[in-house]
């Protein structure tokens, strides 16, 4: 047995009465496997994984317990002992690899660092080696890397530097928090292949951590499920998937949105009823739509960089419209454009909606927080003008018990409110108006599954109710496939394909498409 | 290259605007020279032919052509009130000026980084928050009250310099310095009391991001976290600031000259204003625009050195 995890509780300090995150834990990992943890966010999974490397933050306690790796308890270790276990023994990978990287410090420099802190190597021979570890991740041309800065790098090359830099002492054990939650689809399943290549070659134990049971399955053999800062359920991927014990678990894998579930339903249900009734009309059509930004514009403006290229599509009334593309690929700016937030392009867009609304991915940073719910609510009604202070009051009560949301919610602030929470106080201010069209960017793409399940329900429930059309922009294939009635996809600012859903899933034509589809665990 | 070109361009049209700026205010305000000179009691006709012989008599736009002809060939006119070539006038000023900026800015560097780094590093223990108590306070003292307080310690209690015996650089370069220390503590004191303090909330908000968190799990000491990777990041908004009290340092302190006895360019250009001095104030108001526009070059510079994301075309995208 390489780690084990026993009986580990941890708590933040600075509550009275502590409250505690993680309860009595216990799990093991043995040489050479993947160990799955996963649960949604809150659960603790980050935590625990933060408390092997003791990197939790200072006002979290690890109240009792040990970690023992290969018989020596870390947590009764000096900080100095334990440092030498950081980064030679047990290595991490972070979720955020622009944000983990330290801005300011060449890439080069900061892989060798870690021969510098745990090695007696010379800088000649740390420079070679830190080259070789850089190719081994896939990184093709590290001499010209070595003096590149993280900014300069895309999101996928600086996750492979995180991996270089973790792996390069050739430690016993990774840990790979959400390595992929921050990626593409497509560069996703390649951090994956590559995780996998290092456990297959070096023999590294990993301890994947995930909210994303696809990942999960694909990765790892064995899983340990927790929710509320306790263990609920841990044996074989396989066995839990097929065959779930737990209440929880079973939530879990239901409110995944997926391919491969909604593949048999399709046979069923012939057509959805929009298009039977024959009469359509246009809700938004977009016609030949090129968008510019000018990059830099401190004091001359910089070189033009289209962003959207002769776009052109259209969206009939009652629709729900998907977007699908990666990061860079123009979807959002081309939504921003639609919904008026962006005057400058070229082409024609025209839209019955007066007031196309937009939901954005992060309800906690697109909502004021310095104002109460109630308020946000109201500010439509205000800007329209011609209500008075009692009607305001009723609409925004209705919209929220609409939305799902009790009254009293209305006096808090954004800050007090759970995420899902928040996507509904976004989703209610999107239709204060009665805007019959609305424009989903990304909108349950930061959510927890459970929660993201919810939110497409309500979306579902109220384009139903109100006849909305939905523009809904997402990275994700499984949520396009299941919501959408035609979807469009993104490539490098152009359109380069379009139709119904479920003949573009089932016969892609276009090479990126299928290399999108490829890539869905 | 053609960014310091672009820069330098921007210098001379910056102290352009600013020159005809000082030259019109001077034609608003009430007075002028010749009453500075004469007294309110010289007769009319005196007054009339001392204006002639100024040339104040003529228009503002013909008065600048001339004065900006003559700047332009190193020549920036007679000081009414000295009776001496402005140049002259000014560089001696500038003398003890720059001496005293440079003492006080080495001063500043030497104290503030090393205490806003143990400020930082021992946060929330003791050293930490006797330093902040005496960086709050010593922000709060007046600078008059600061240069009263060193002069009645230093000066008169301990006796190791004479208070208003001030030596010339040319006369005594060792006594000259001696001297000059003081008035550069003086005008230190507050500005470490503020670098300290930005320096280290700029550590401290470092301190709580991811790339910080990565360090630690190299293994590297919490020494080297803060040597290694977070002082670099933390300098960066802290050199912007520093070029603001830089630039403040060098274009003189009235205060701190008048209460140690320093004929410094604040002095001069106090005197100057009032008697309506106007080729003095020009020069000493061109030198001040000047050091604010070349601090910030600076700055500009060294940010690009510092941080790699400003790129040269100026920004990310």
């Amino acid at each position: 047995m390489l780690l084990d995890v026993n009986n580990v509780s941890i708590g933040f300090a600075d509550t009275k009465p502590m409250q505690m995150v993680v309860n009595n834990i216990s799990f093991q990992v043995d040489q050479g496997e993947i160990l799955g943890i996963v649960g949604e966010s809150g659960s603790g999974k980050s935590m625990t994984a933060l408390s092997i490397m003791g990197l939790h933050k200072d006002t979290a306690r690890i109240t009792s317990g040990e970690i023992r790796v290969e018989g020596n308890n870390l947590l009764s270790m000096s900080e100095n002992q334990k440092r030498s276990y950081l980064g030679k023994e047990i290595a991490m990978v972070f979720q955020e690899p622009m944000t983990s990287l330290n801005p300011v410090m060449k890439i080069g420099d900061q892989v060798s660092e870690m021969l510098a802190i745990h090695t007696r190597l010379s800088r000649k021979e740390q420079k070679e080696k830190t080259l070789e570890a850089l190719f081994e991740v896939g990184l093709n041309n590290p001499e010209e890397l070595y003096n590149k800065y993280p900014h300069e790098l895309s999101g996928g090359m600086r996750q492979r530097v995180m991996i270089a830099m973790a792996m390069i002492c050739k430690p016993k054990i990774l840990i790979a928090d959400e390595p992929t939650t921050a990626l593409d689809v497509s560069v996703q399943a390649q951090i994956l292949a590559l995780l996998k290549k290092m456990n297959k070659e070096h023999g590294v134990s990993i301890i994947l951590i995930s909210h994303d049971l696809g990942v999960i399955r694909t990765m790892c053999e064995r899983t340990i499920v927790m929710s509320q800062g306790k263990i609920v359920e841990q044996g074989l991927v396989e066995d839990i998937f097929r065959n779930p014990k737990q209440e929880y678990t079973k939530k879990l894998i239901d409110a995944v949105p997926s391919i491969h579930k909604k593949m048999v339903e399709i046979e069923t249900v012939v057509q959805s009823p929009s298009k039977v009734n024959g009469q359509v009309s246009k809700m938004l059509s977009v016609n030949g739509v090129n968008i510019y930004y000018y990059q830099n514009g401190r004091i001359r403006r910089g070189v033009k960089k289209q962003i959207v290229k002769q776009a052109s599509f259209h969206i009939n009334e009652g629709e729900v419209v998907g977007i699908v593309g990666e990061s860079g690929s123009g979807k959002s700016t081309l939504a921003k454009a639609i919904a008026g937030l962006n005057m400058f392009y070229e082409g024609e867009i025209t839209c019955t909606e007066t007031r196309p609304q937009m939901v954005f991915q992060d309800p906690y940073s697109s909502l004021n927080q310095a104002k109460k719910v109630q308020w946000i609510l109201e500010e439509p009604l205000k800007i329209k003008g011609g209500y008075t202070k009692q009607e305001r009051r009723r609409l925004v009560k209705e919209k929220l018990s609409e939305v799902g949301l009790l009254e009293e919610i209305g006096n808090r602030y954004v800050y007090q409110l759970s995420g899902g929470q928040r996507q509904r106080v976004c989703i209610a201010a999107a239709l204060m108006l009665h805007s019959k069209f609305v424009i989903l960017d990304e909108a349950v793409s930061a959510l927890d599954v459970t929660i993201q399940r919810q939110i497409l329900n309500l979306l579902m429930e109220l384009k139903d109710k109100h006849n909305l059309t939905y523009l809904f922009i997402s990275h994700d294939m499984n949520v396009i496939h299941e919501i959408c009635d035609r979807v469009i996809v993104m490539n490098e600012g152009k359109i380069v394909e379009q139709g119904d859903t479920g003949e573009v899933f089932r016969a892609p034509k276009d090479e990126y498409t299928k290399k999108l589809l490829a890539a869905i665990l | 290259m053609k960014y310091i070109i672009r820069k330098i361009s921007t210098l001379i049209l910056t102290l352009f605007i600013v020159s005809i700026f000082t030259f019109t205010a001077f034609q608003v305000i009430p007075g002028d020279s010749v009453l500075s000179t004469l007294g309110m009691d010289a007769s009319p006709e005196a007054i009339q032919a001392l204006r002639q012989e100024r040339g104040l008599d003529e228009n503002l736009a013909l008065r600048y052509g001339r004065w900006l002809g003559n700047v332009l060939q190193g020549d920036f006119g007679k000081s009414t009130q000295y009776n001496m070539e402005v140049g002259a006038l000014v560089s001696s000023r500038l003398t003890v000026t720059v001496w005293l900026a440079l003492l006080s800015i080495i001063l500043i560097i030497a104290i503030s980084i090393p205490l806003g780094i143990l400020s930082a590093m021992k946060e929330g223990g003791i050293i930490d928050r006797m330093l902040t108590l005496l960086t709050q306070t010593m922000m709060a003292i007046p600078p008059f009250f600061l240069g009263m307080i060193l002069t009645l310690i230093f000066g008169i209690c301990l006796k190791w310099f004479v208070p208003g015996n001030y030596v010339s650089f040319s006369e005594n370069k060792g006594k000259f310095f001696a001297y000059l220390i003081y008035p550069a503590i003086a005008m230190a004191i507050p500005k470490i009391a503020m670098t300290v303090k930005f320096l280290r909330s700029s550590i401290r908000r470092q301190m709580h991001l991811e790339y910080v968190r990565t360090a630690k799990s190299k293994g590297n000491s919490k020494k080297d976290i803060l040597v290694k990777h977070v002082l670099k990041n933390a300098l960066i908004p802290v050199i912007t600031f520093l070029g603001m009290i830089i630039a403040d340092v060098l274009a003189g302190s009235i205060i701190v000259e008048q209460v140690f006895n320093l004929p410094g360019l604040g002095r001069l250009l106090v005197v100057a204003i009032s008697s309506r001095d106007y080729a003095v104030v020009q020069a000493v108001v061109l030198y001040i625009a000047a050091i604010v526009v070349v601090i910030n070059l600076f700055v500009d510079v060294l940010y690009r050195i510092i941080d790699p994301r400003i790129s040269k075309e100026g920004g990310a995208e």
